[in-house]
């Protein structure tokens, strides 16, 4: 085995007796290095499942222009025109002010008295647009803005009371998730730099001979990060098994017609080895951050 | 090999520790450092391998000028001294084994090699057979002798051992020194710092002594005898 491999496969043994010398400890961190991220994780899929839920829906909801009564069928026609030319449009059906009426007393049979006894028609004449199901919200207030601003238009309905509310609890949940997910992540620090404070301390005396010996500090601190790094890594397989557990039993609820408001929706956040791969990574950078800090105010004594 | 030039320790709480100390050693020397409690022996060797610097002076070891060493250097000029102490510092979670592979480890010797070396080691210091064995299934003697294999673990040019037997019964006391006396025969330099004057008498070594930081004697070995 060349020396370099040699040194690494010493170092590593070190860091792995150290992580067994401290086991308690060790798994003690690891659990609350899984929860941060655990908590991290299903902040994350809640916000992006509620992102495309919104998504979904907008694209469902579609978009309805109300048409004044003065609205002259050249400005109608103009406003039809350039609807059909937009991209993010994929149909658009007409309502006269009549179609509009018939509609209503066919909806609503015991109020078709009431609309006959007006002189005048007030139901709208309406152009239904129907959106491309990728258009964000974004876009299709954009886009709705835009047809406001035509002659002839009373008011735009795009939903976007119910979208406004739905994408403001998800960016309510990104904001409290990552405020949460931050304060988590402190807390975790503090956690794991004590618990490397009390490798350091337990093992002061061999550092002390390592010193003396003349190992350098990156020869001491090694250790300490795969130490770090190992808790992390433990921390975040148990985050990633805990949420993949999640992904499995929650996933099929919303995908039945049961599941509620999510009902029939998108599926959870796919789960996969990138997933894993990051949980398992930001674990263990939280261990090494969190040795980092301790060993970091050590080293200078 | 050592050199002190007019240096000076102070750690400010009154009097300075080290005053305008001035001796060199030569290669392959056996030096004794004496001394009461206090007189500055331990900083003296500190100053050696960097532990600590002067505040004024120059230290030069084997021609490097240590006194102004960068702290990142300092471990290197560790890997080319052996540094013996009272209580041997052997790792308790380590086999004698551990404890020497350790220190190859450290100056970057692993695997076969690393392995030959601490049988090579463990047969000079009379350990052989006694690898596998941990700290505390050994004698006083036995942990020195360990000690002292793994100062030799990187072949240095020189040795500090301060107060090394300072725990051992007259007997064993002697072995030691006789095995510091090999050491030496075989071209490395000793300092060595005691308060016992017995171990200086059995030795009849250039014997440097210290008093409250000053350096008021410096006898050669001939001289030494003569005074028995």
């Amino acid at each position: 085995m060349p020396r370099p491999l040699y040194h690494l496969a010493f170092l590593f043994a070190d860091g792995v007796r150290a992580v067994r010398t401290h086991l308690a400890l060790a798994v003690m961190t690891g659990l609350t290095i899984a929860v941060t991220l655990l908590l991290l994780g299903l902040f994350t899929a809640v916000y992006h499942h509620l992102e495309r839920v919104a998504e979904r829906l907008h694209g469902e909801l579609g978009m309805v222009v109300f048409l004044a009564d003065d609205c002259a069928p050249a400005q109608r026609d103009a406003l039809l025109g350039w609807l059909r030319h937009r991209p993010e449009v994929a149909a658009v059906t007409q309502t006269s002010k009549e179609e509009a009426a018939a509609t209503f007393t066919k909806r609503h049979p015991e109020s078709a008295a009431l609309l006959a006894l007006l002189e005048e028609n007030p139901l709208p004449a309406s152009l239904e647009v129907h959106l491309d199901g990728a258009l964000t919200a974004a876009a299709t207030a954009s886009l709705a803005h835009e047809v406001e601003g035509f002659a002839g238009v009373d008011a735009v309905r795009y939903g976007e009371q119910w979208l406004a509310s739905l994408l403001g609890l998800s960016r309510w949940l990104r904001g409290g998730g990552a405020s949460a997910g931050a304060l988590l992540a402190l807390a975790t620090l503090f956690i794991v730099s004590n618990q490397v404070a009390l490798s350091i301390y337990a093992r002061r005396e061999e550092i002390d001979i390592m010193r003396l010996i003349g190992a350098t500090n990156r020869f001491i601190r090694t250790p300490f990060y795969l130490e770090g790094a190992l808790t992390g890594l433990f921390g975040g397989g148990v985050a990633a098994l805990l949420l993949a557990a999640t992904h499995r039993l929650v996933g099929p609820l919303l995908a039945t017609p049961g599941g509620g408001l999510l009902a029939g929706s998108l599926d959870l956040v796919s789960f996969g080895i990138r997933q894993v791969a990051v949980l398992a990574g930001g674990g263990a950078l939280l261990g090494m951050v969190g040795c980092w800090a301790s060993i970091g105010h050590f080293m200078k004594r | 090999m050592i050199v002190f030039d007019h240096v000076t320790k102070d750690f400010g709480h009154g009097q300075p520790v080290l005053r305008d100390l001035s001796f060199h050693i030569e290669p392959g020397e056996l030096s004794f450092l004496i001394g009461r409690s206090g007189a500055g022996k331990t900083t003296l060797l500190r100053l050696i391998y960097g532990a600590e610097r002067p505040d004024s002076g120059t230290i030069r070891v084997a021609s490097r000028d240590v006194s102004r060493l960068r702290p990142g250097s300092v471990p290197y000029l560790r890997r080319n001294i052996g540094i013996i102490f009272q209580d041997s510092k052997l790792l308790a979670s380590r086999t004698v084994a551990g404890n020497l592979l350790f220190a190859l480890q450290v100056a970057g010797i692993g695997g076969r090699a690393a392995k030959n070396r601490v049988d090579e080691l463990l047969e000079r210091v009379g350990m052989a057979g006694r690898a596998a064995d941990w700290p505390a299934e050994l004698s006083g003697g036995e942990q020195q002798r360990v000690a002292i294999a793994r100062a030799l673990a990187n072949d240095p040019a020189l040795i500090l051992a301060d107060e090394a037997t300072g725990n051992l019964d007259p007997d064993v006391r002697e072995e030691i020194l006789t095995l510091f006396d090999a050491i030496n025969q075989a071209g490395t330099t000793i300092l060595f710092a005691t308060h016992d004057m017995d171990v200086v008498r059995e030795m009849r070594k250039r014997v440097l002594t210290l008093v409250g930081g000053e350096m008021v004697s410096d006898r050669p070995p001939e001289l030494e005898a003569a005074y028995r």
